[in-house]
């Protein structure tokens, strides 16, 4: 795919993401999941990852994340090198600069909605900071972000999480995932569940918060009807094809 | 730090059937526990203030642990009497403070009547060593008056100015009625928590002549008495005054240390306490483990959860400081109710124990004990909550951001 050979091309360093000959095998698994891939993801980038069902689509982006570890290859995610990082440092990247959407089980559903959309900022200091100097308190920041993408918090009140529509409970979660500015969004079929009236709003909304930011977006679909929303679009198979 | 520690209750009372089940089973096993302590350390300090300000129990020779369980808890009786002689020669003893003769043996609707002098109740004050106080009326004067444990009273029905009647030897089912010899309650004791409260006292006059109405005197005429309580000052003069007692031959006699028996006897219980204890603490153990299968079994329903956890950027530590903490809010609960059940169930049940022991349990506060087996208990807990908080947390990194569900 000539845009992954292209951005590759640019070099690793002004990159948010960049991964070369990465492989990953499951524990006990016989045959590599994902092997030989290579992307390059630049900051205010977004892109949709497309692949056939059990191809790996969410394992690579729990590899991007740095919940997974991958097996061989390189992988640099805003700076850090994954690769040599331990888990307790992936974790701190993640909880700092990447937010994480996914479309099975969005939210915790003890927890009401505000409790949700501040549990990022509980786990990671750099989010307080940022909010922090951007002179909001979280409180307002989660309920600027719910408005932006069409919630109101006060007229949800405190509603449970799980008496919300499962649309609402995306827009939560993907609040969640943006609250606090993290660099990477990594979204797992966030739409799957949404009609495409509401579908599209919701990538709008998604896109907007992402490019005001100026954050990188990765989001995986099937759905050949979001193509439109992204700059370009890329199938695993293909990045695992695209020898450098 | 406060915030995880929501989280973690969130998540509990999320899952509040499974977490009250546990609580519940937790519960009553810490209950189980601080009982068994609470009873032990609580019989022992009654038992210790039923001897009061006695010295040394003096009877004729039998042992030391009869003359004890006799005089002091009414239990078993002193068939051989000692000469009133003795509480004579002992009474002018230098290291005799006072010398307060008793005779057992008699009983009224299965309270036992102590025939005493009125000095009993200047000297015997338990625990404080003071004088005994009284609720109503004061101590009586004549062979014509009676004094009523405050227990006796409220199980008599009587009060100051009412009749009695004696009746021979110990049990409820007396059939020698002394229907000659009505005595008048001229005082009620305050309730001290000690047998004492059960006791109807007398004065020997009155229950010698009630004895020679019905002709069964016997060994016990006006000059035989069943037992004598001294107290000594110096205290320490007890060991040697004992010994020497001890050893007299005209008449036989027995010379007991109360503190030092009633020690001895509680030694020999304590080997059935120790099983006790140790049963509790496994029933706690069992308890715990539970806590821990529940946590075992709930990892599967929690997958989404730890997922999401995961995602938003909690690492191992904190997954393992949540799971923990779980574990240890729950036995910090259990041991909370625990401790409450027992504090509340012997206020409950003193009245109960009280009439069937005639001791009072005296200071339900929680004790050094109690703390110590509550910090065991957690210290346990901690442990027991590791393995399923480190399993859950270890999965949890192995899965990725899709577990099969
Ligand atoms: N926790 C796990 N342990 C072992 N193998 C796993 C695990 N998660 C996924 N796999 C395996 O890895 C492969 C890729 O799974 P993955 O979930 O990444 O697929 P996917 O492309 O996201 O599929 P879908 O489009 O259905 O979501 C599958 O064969 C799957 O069985
Ligand atoms: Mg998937």
């Amino acid at each position: 795919m000539a845009a992954g050979a292209q951005a590759s091309s640019e070099g690793p360093t002004r990159a948010l993401v960049h991964c070369e000959g990465l492989s990953f095998r499951w524990p006990g698994a016989e045959a590599p999941t994902l092997q030989h891939l290579n992307l390059t993801l630049h900051a205010g980038e977004a892109v949709l990852l497309r692949g056939e069902s059990g191809q790996g689509k969410s394992t690579f982006l729990s590899l991007l994340a740095g919940i997974l570890a991958p097996s061989s290859g390189s992988l640099t995610v805003a700076g850090h090198d994954f690769h040599a990082l331990g888990q307790r440092q992936r974790d701190r990247v993640r909880g700092a600069d990447i937010g994480v959407i996914f479309q099975q089980f969005n939210l915790l559903p003890f927890l009401s909605i505000l409790d949700n959309l501040l549990l990022p900022i509980r786990f990671s200091t750099e989010r307080q900071a940022r909010l922090h100097a951007l002179g909001a308190s979280p409180e307002k920041a989660a309920e600027a972000l719910l408005s932006a993408l069409g919630l109101s918090l006060r007229a949800l009140g405190n509603r449970s999480v799980g008496a919300l529509s499962v649309g609402q409970q995306q827009r939560v979660a993907a609040a969640r995932a943006l609250l606090g500015g993290p660099r990477l969004i990594l979204a797992d079929e966030p739409t799957s569940a949404l009609d495409p009236k509401n579908r599209d709003a919701f990538l709008r909304a998604l896109k907007d918060a992402q490019t005001a930011r100026g954050a990188a977006l990765l989001c995986v679909s099937h759905d050949p009807a979001l193509e439109p929303f992204f700059d370009r679009t890329v199938t695993l198979a293909a990045l695992q094809g695209d020898t450098p | 730090m406060s915030a995880l520690l929501r989280l973690a209750g969130a998540s509990l009372l999320a899952r509040r059937r499974t977490t009250g089940l546990m609580l519940l089973a937790l519960t009553l096993s810490c209950a189980l526990l601080f009982g068994v302590e609470k009873l032990r350390s609580e019989l022992r300090t009654s038992a210790y203030a039923a001897v009061g300000a006695v010295d040394l129990i003096v009877g004729a020779r039998t042992a030391p642990e009869q003359l004890l369980l006799a005089t002091v808890f009414h239990y078993g009786a002193l068939s051989t009497p000692v000469p009133r002689a003795v509480e004579t020669e002992l009474a002018a003893h230098p290291a005799v403070r006072f010398a307060i003769p008793l005779s057992l043996g008699d009983s009224v609707a299965g309270l036992p009547v102590v025939g005493t002098i009125p000095a009993y109740f200047a000297h015997l004050g338990t625990p404080s060593k003071g004088p005994l106080a009284f609720q109503a009326g004061g101590p009586f004067a004549s062979e014509e008056e009676a004094v009523l444990g405050a227990e006796a009273a409220r199980r008599l029905g009587k009060g100051l100015g009412d009749a009695l009647t004696l009746s021979h030897g110990l049990g409820a089912q007396s059939f020698l009625e002394h229907g000659d010899h009505p005595l008048r309650v001229v005082g009620i004791l305050a309730p001290t928590g000690t047998p004492l409260d059960q006791r109807i006292l007398v004065s020997l006059e009155a229950l010698h002549a009630a004895h020679e109405g019905l002709g069964v005197g016997g060994e016990e005429g006006e000059d035989n008495i069943s037992a004598l309580l001294l107290g000594l000052s110096p205290r320490a003069a007890a060991l040697g005054l004992a010994a020497q007692l001890n050893r007299s031959q005209d008449p036989p006699l027995t010379a007991a240390l109360p503190a030092l028996t009633l020690a001895g006897l509680l030694r020999w219980l304590g080997a059935g306490e120790a099983v006790l204890q140790v049963l509790s603490a496994f029933v706690v153990a069992v308890a715990l483990a539970g806590m821990l299968a529940m946590m075992l079994a709930s990892l599967e329903q929690r997958r989404r959860e730890m997922a999401v956890l995961r995602a938003l950027g909690a690492g191992f530590p904190t997954l393992l400081f949540l799971l923990l903490a779980e574990a240890l809010i729950l036995t910090g609960a259990a041991l909370a109710l625990g401790l409450g059940l027992v504090h509340g169930g012997l206020a409950l049940a003193a009245p109960a124990l009280q009439s069937a022991t005639g001791l009072t349990l005296q200071g339900l506060g929680p004790t050094a004990g109690e703390g110590l087996l509550a910090l065991g208990a957690l210290a346990l807990a901690a442990l027991a909550g590791l393995l399923p908080a480190w399993l859950a947390a270890r999965r949890a990194l192995m899965d990725g951001l899709s577990p099969q569900s």
